[in-house]
């Protein structure tokens, strides 16, 4: 048991007189007190941008910036053969990785594999290479249960293929990818591995040295941290080998009117003032999750989804969207003949808070011949009555539309 | 009636039992609409015969709010010139979407129905679903000369 309930003012808030179910972390996650007053804390009596001024201010600032990289490089476990980039989200994280490795390591004809469990973050920049360079994208493809078929991925490489595009964990079915499995096949074929750790990041164990992929894109929202803030790793080799994603100020080694050359390292990648109280707060996210352990929380999170799968078992309308085998703390579901938006509406009557739709997996839901789902996910703050208020509210779904 | 408004008993009847829920073979006038957010999808026929709508129908898959206000809609203008739906449209629109409107071509029956998804006001998150029957409906009709078979 993990009690933190009373760390997040969050819940502190009625919901049309109810207490609040929050059960929308794979959407985004709420905020314990420490983040909140970190963020108030820098703002009021720490503030300055970072890397420019050579006051105190801005110096003491630009520390407290980097220390945050370094706690992450902590968090990630990646050591000295990679970095730390700092992005607007997630989604920005994977369209830099696809536009500079595209720009310089794609051309037509070329191939990209996908799944068909991607976010359409993990699609879209991929996608836009398609279009721009001619070529292909092949799919690994799920099975009924959403089980990732990666036995058929050696059957879709070929000698074009240039990189391969995975989740960590579906957003939707939550799947968790065998990163480390896809990551022997690519190395016999010397294919770089992209993955989406978007909700990896905050719900499972996340070692860049046992994953071995060169980029993991994640974000600080999902794990407790502010928004505005994307995280990625990158190995050193693709960092040095990249152009710059975005030009402007604080990116630059030296300008004239006939030439730039861009600054070394990360910072060839942070154009423009960052979000500097979020990179500063996010250090008390981290220190949130390392204080439980993270350990803690997967194996917390693992025992309320199977106690959820256990309790919506029992109810013969609940069809879940996916089974996989391997699942992290998110499922989806629906209601016989109930929409997935009906059912949110009436949730949220009762304090419940989940995301109806197709959570930006039009390919999977199509794939799962559904047209939206619910679904539910897990923080480190819910428990198990959230899951019986959840259980008395698909009931009440169910009388409504008798 | 339910506790929640909007789930009142003549929403949860059109959402079971959608009136018009067809394709026409052969129509003046048809187009598709989509919602970005749930992936809910909607294609109304209507045949135009001296200016006024003779046949509406619809088919498509969505919440119980879309099915039912597509059901409705085809029911309300049915019969109404081309003109007139494009004034009941906009002001159905504008009703659900907490703005000044008149429903001032209704007979009360129509105007009845219609109100029913004034409760929508109270959750604006849902009045694309209300809303976008109405409005694919208003871009077939804005399709001149629109005259070839449909897809089915």
């Amino acid at each position: 048991m993990i009690d933190v309930k009373d760390q997040f003012p969050i819940f502190e808030k009625k919901i049309k007189g109810k207490n609040l179910t929050y059960l929308d972390s794979a959407n985004s996650s709420q905020k314990p007190k420490s983040v909140i007053d970190k963020m108030n804390e820098f703002y009021s009596y720490e503030f300055a941008n970072v890397g420019r001024g050579i006051y105190q201010l801005a110096s003491n600032a630009s520390e407290k910036y980097e220390e945050t990289r370094q706690e992450l490089k902590k968090f990630i476990n990646c050591k000295d053969d990679g970095e730390i980039v700092f992005t607007k989200n997630s989604t920005e994280s994977l369209n830099l990785i696809a536009h500079c490795f595209g720009e310089k390591f794609i051309n037509e004809g070329d191939e990209i594999i996908s799944t068909e469990l991607e976010h359409h973050a993990n699609y879209v920049p991929w996608h836009f290479i398609r279009k721009k360079k001619k070529v292909v994208i092949k799919f690994i493809p799920v099975d009924d249960d959403g089980n990732l078929l990666i036995d058929k991925l050696p059957e879709l490489i070929t000698d074009k293929t240039k990189i391969i595009a995975v989740t960590h964990m579906s957003n939707v079915t939550g799947t968790i990818v065998d990163i480390k499995k896809i990551k022997e096949i690519a190395d016999k074929h010397n294919i770089p591995v992209c993955v989406d750790g978007t909700q990896g990041a905050a719900h499972l164990k996340t070692d860049m040295q046992e994953l071995g992929c060169d980029f993991y894109a994640f974000s600080a929202h999902k794990m407790y941290g502010p928004t505005g803030l994307g995280l990625l790793y990158v190995k050193y080799k693709w960092l040095e080998s990249f152009d710059p994603f975005i030009g402007g100020g604080g990116m630059i080694d030296f300008v004239s009117k006939d030439d730039v050359a861009y600054a070394k390292g990360v910072w060839k990648f942070e154009a423009g003032t960052m979000p500097t109280a979020e990179v500063v707060a996010l250090k008390e996210s981290i220190n949130f999750i390392n204080q439980i352990g993270k350990e803690k929380i997967c194996k917390y999170e693992d025992q309320l989804k199977d106690f959820a799968l256990e309790t919506l078992r029992k109810n013969n309308a609940v069809e879940f969207v996916g089974s996989p085998k391997e699942q992290g703390s998110v499922f989806s579901f629906n209601i016989k003949n109930i929409h997935s938006h009906d059912v949110s509406t009436i949730f949220d009557q009762e304090g419940v808070a989940v995301r109806g739709g197709h959570h930006c997996c039009q390919i999977l839901h199509d794939r799962l011949n559904a047209n939206s789902s619910v679904r539910v996910s897990f923080g480190v703050y819910n428990n198990k009555d959230d899951i019986l208020v959840l259980d008395e509210a698909i009931k009440k779904c169910q009388k409504i539309f008798g | 009636m339910s506790e929640i408004g909007i789930y009142q008993q003549t929403i949860l009847e059109h959402s079971k039992n959608p009136l018009n829920f067809k394709s026409l073979k052969t129509c003046t006038h048809q187009a598709n609409g989509n919602n970005p957010l749930c992936g809910d999808k909607v294609e109304i026929f209507t045949n135009i015969k001296n200016d006024i709508n003779d046949e509406i129908c619809f088919q498509g898959a969505g919440c119980a709010i879309s099915i039912a206000s597509a059901s409705i809609l085809t029911k309300v203008l049915n019969k109404k010139s081309v003109q007139d739906s494009k004034n009941i449209l906009e002001n159905f629109i504008k009703m659900v979407e907490n703005k000044e409107f008149n429903f001032d071509l209704l007979n009360n029956e129509e105007k009845t129905l219609l109100m029913t998804f004034s409760e929508l006001q109270k959750f604006p998150m849902r009045s694309k679903c209300a809303t976008m029957s109405w409005s694919t409906f208003n871009a077939a009709l804005n399709r001149d000369n629109y005259n070839t078979e449909a897809k089915v």
